[in-house]
């Protein structure tokens, strides 16, 4: 009860905020160049995506789905595909749902980044398939994740 | 001797006469006081105080006009009075206000500066269109000639002059003396367009005619005793001022529960004509008068509060205005704090009142003098505004806050070592907190449901707070990105990175870090995870939380102006980036941190219930 009490007001709470700091955070990761400035954005972003997709509200899905679209488009739109180690980085990203075997990648925060976004897209599907009988919130949500999932495998 | 100079006085047939016995009596004051009798100096300022009868039952006698420029004569002229004289002479000029008020329906003898339409010099030597010292010189000429009834017209001890009483337009009929002999029913020289108001009625023809004198030439005499004071060594101008504090303050405090302000502002005027003098000798006026001030400030009328925040305000704002930058300065904002508590004080107080004393603090304040103050001085600035951040009435918040926020902000730009640290940033944050008097149930900070809708004033509060700290935090941005260090200290090569971190760029990044945690506190409706209460849970229930979106409208808009390829972005080093990313990005989107919070805190509530419970048998 506790902890299902606890989800309600959290839920409540990012519900109020995800709008107003979603959207803006977005925009500046997509202005800011590559490099560690962006990254420290990124880190708790992506860390925090996962939590807000999976959540019945449908607002909140909806924004934070539509921000790990966002972040993932703006990531393969600026990436260097031909780049090895960004492949690697995709392939590390998709080891954890079991997609495609693990490679070694030398960067840890990227590895973090693209578990947050894999995270990310696993909540969303889940919540759309299981949380909400509600019919926006699941369009939406596997809208989005329908999306980024295409993206992703355009990428690979 | 005393009873034949008022004998001679009660006596006298016209105004020459009754100069007779006031220039003696003068005389044998300023006797009195050389050879050092105080016995007999006292009871000659009895004499010349009480002579010219303002505010007595009977009203003022023909004569004495000719006393009340003897006595005005007195103040500028001597020195070396004692406190006792002092605050009755300034009781008499006192009542000439009162009697100038009473004449002209409420309003007091007017400033020279507010243009008096005077035709007396406002030099104070004589007139120059009398006639009777129509060529140059002949001022002084006049001074040196013993007094006496026919002297008397051209004497220029004070500039109070017969000549100017006897110019002033609405006395006509009079040969070079004020119509202090107009017989009752003659024509009165005096509010001559309106009917006469009830308090005008109670008056002589003697206290008409001399009211009409303070209207216009005698304003300047008045102002002369005040503007004089700076011939006082470094003793007298404080028994000065403790003479006409003392005057102030029986004015506010009237047995009839009516007050007046005449002597509050003087008391103003008094520390502002001296304020070139040495700083030692100046901060002991000052002392004395602010201690009045402040005590006004406590006053149950609102009109009495605004009148004592306008003077430490015009006195903070002239010092600041020429003290050299981060001068200690603290001595002209201590007051200021002193009369908020002492206005937090009082139970029958308007917050009109509290909104004079936080206004004026930012009156002080304008014009970039936040940046003459030092920490010190800063210090008595953040106290006011934590007072007033706690006040009930958020207009009082509002007040303080627009008025210092601007110099906090520009300080911060131009000179943050004057600043007290980060706690100026902290003070800006907590206007963004609402207090409330609701019950200590549960946690506040986690409260998002209970807040409810703001008044317009709650909500411009929170607004500006937010608005303040997002122009501290660019502001402490742009220093970092004009750093040599810009890059942060990981990027340090040779020699660099053997050397010490600068204390600036540790300034400005704490800087940075307070105002984004600030302002991700606020928008999470959390306590200030940077202020003193923060882990205080006796006063949690004190606040509710704001709402979030000014709060995280500053916060983004604090670091967009840092992405971008304008000509006026600068580049944020990416340290500064990780900060904001750590007090600010992480605790605006970390659902699941929040979670946990919640969770815990649910636990511990219910740990708690089941405890009290079980002791209690409930």
């Amino acid at each position: 009860m506790c902890t299902v009490g606890a989800m309600k007001t959290a839920m409540e709470w990012s519900s109020r905020r995800a709008r107003h700091s979603l959207v803006p955070l977005c925009r500046i990761v997509a202005t800011l160049e590559d490099g560690p400035c962006r990254d420290a954005l990124l880190e708790p972003l992506l860390e925090a995506l996962p939590s807000m997709a999976g959540v019945s509200d449908q607002e909140l899905a909806a924004h934070a789905v539509s921000a790990a679209k966002h972040v993932s488009f703006f990531y393969l739109r600026t990436g260097n595909l031909t780049d090895g180690l960004f492949l690697s980085q995709v392939a590390a990203a998709l080891s954890a749902t079991g997609v495609v075997n693990p490679r070694t990648v030398d960067s840890p925060v990227n590895v973090a980044r693209w578990d947050g976004a894999v995270a990310v897209f696993a909540s969303a599907v889940a919540s759309a398939s299981e949380k909400t009988d509600k019919r926006k919130t699941r369009d939406e949500t596997a809208g989005g994740a329908g999306k980024f999932l295409f993206i992703l495998v355009r990428a690979i | 001797m005393f009873t034949a100079l008022r004998k001679a006085f009660e006596c006298a047939e016209d105004a020459g006469h009754a100069a007779l016995p006031l220039e003696c009596a003068r005389a044998a004051f300023r006797l009195a006081n050389r050879v050092q009798l105080p016995e007999m100096r006292d009871q000659l300022a009895a004499f010349l105080t009480s002579a010219p009868g303002i505010g007595g039952t009977h009203g003022m006698a023909p004569q004495g006009a000719e006393a009340v420029m003897t006595l005005l004569e007195v103040a500028v002229g001597e020195s070396g009075m004692p406190g006792t004289c002092w605050a009755a002479v300034l009781e008499v000029v006192s009542g000439l206000d009162e009697l100038h008020a009473a004449a002209h329906g409420g309003c007091g003898i007017p400033s020279p500066d507010e243009g008096v339409s005077s035709n007396a010099s406002i030099a104070g030597v004589q007139s120059p269109t009398s006639s009777l010292t129509s060529t140059p010189g002949a001022g002084l000429e006049a001074s040196r000639t013993p007094p006496g009834p026919v002297s008397r017209a051209s004497r220029t001890a004070s500039g109070v002059t017969n000549a100017a009483l006897s110019e002033y337009p609405l006395a006509p009929g009079t040969s070079g003396h004020m119509n202090v002999d107009s017989a009752p029913g003659s024509p009165s020289a005096v509010n001559t367009s309106n009917a006469p108001t009830s308090a005008e009625k109670n008056l002589n023809s003697a206290e008409k005619n001399l009211a009409a004198w303070l209207g216009g030439a005698g304003a300047d005499a008045v102002e002369r005793v005040f503007s004089g004071s700076t011939r006082l060594d470094s003793e007298e101008i404080v028994v000065f001022t403790q003479a006409l504090a003392h005057v102030a303050s029986a004015e506010l405090t009237r047995p009839d529960g009516s007050y007046r302000t005449f002597s509050l502002r003087k008391l103003v005027h008094v520390v502002l004509h001296n304020s070139g003098r040495v700083r030692l000798a100046w901060s002991r006026v000052w002392g004395v008068a602010s201690e009045c001030l402040v005590k006004a400030c406590a006053h149950a009328d609102a009109d009495v509060v605004a009148v004592a925040a306008g003077g430490l305000k015009e006195v903070a704002y002239r010092v600041l205005s020429n003290a050299p930058v981060s001068s200690d300065r603290s001595d002209v904002l201590k007051p200021f704090v002193s009369a908020f508590k002492a206005a937090n004080g009082q139970s029958d107080q308007s917050d009109q009142s509290r909104c004079a004393i936080a206004d004026a603090l930012g009156g002080a304040l304008a014009d970039g003098n936040g940046l003459a103050l030092g920490v010190t001085g800063w210090r008595s600035v953040l106290e006011v505004l934590e007072i007033a951040s706690l006040d009930p009435s958020r207009s009082v918040a509002f007040s303080a806050l627009r008025g210092v926020s601007y110099a906090v902000v520009e300080t911060n730009r131009e000179k943050p070592n004057a600043l007290v640290d980060c706690d100026a940033v902290r003070a800006i944050a907590r206007f963004a907190y609402i207090p409330h008097e609701g019950t200590a149930d549960g946690d506040q900070s986690m409260a998002v449901s209970a807040v409810s809708p703001l008044d317009a004033t709650s909500l411009r509060l929170v607004e500006l707070s937010a608005e303040t700290l997002r122009d501290v935090a660019v502001d402490a941005g742009r220093a970092l990105s004009s750093s040599p260090y810009a890059n942060d200290s990981t990027n340090r090569t040779g020699d660099e990175a053997s050397e010490p971190p600068l204390d600036d760029r540790e300034r400005a990044m704490g800087t940075w870090r307070v105002a984004l945690a600030s302002l991700a506190d606020a928008a999470a409706g959390d306590r200030l995870s940077s202020s003193p209460y923060a882990n205080d849970s006796t006063d949690k229930s004190l606040f509710v939380p704001p709402p979030p979106e000014p709060a995280l409208r500053g916060l983004f808009e604090a670091l967009d102006a840092f992405v971008g390829g304008g000509e006026d972005v600068v580049q944020l080093p990416a340290d500064a980036w990780r900060v904001a990313a750590d007090v600010a990005i992480k605790p605006t989107v970390d659902m699941e941190s929040r979670r946990l919070r919640l969770l815990e805190t649910t636990r511990t509530s219910a740990g708690e219930f089941l405890f009290t419970n079980f002791h209690t048998g409930n």
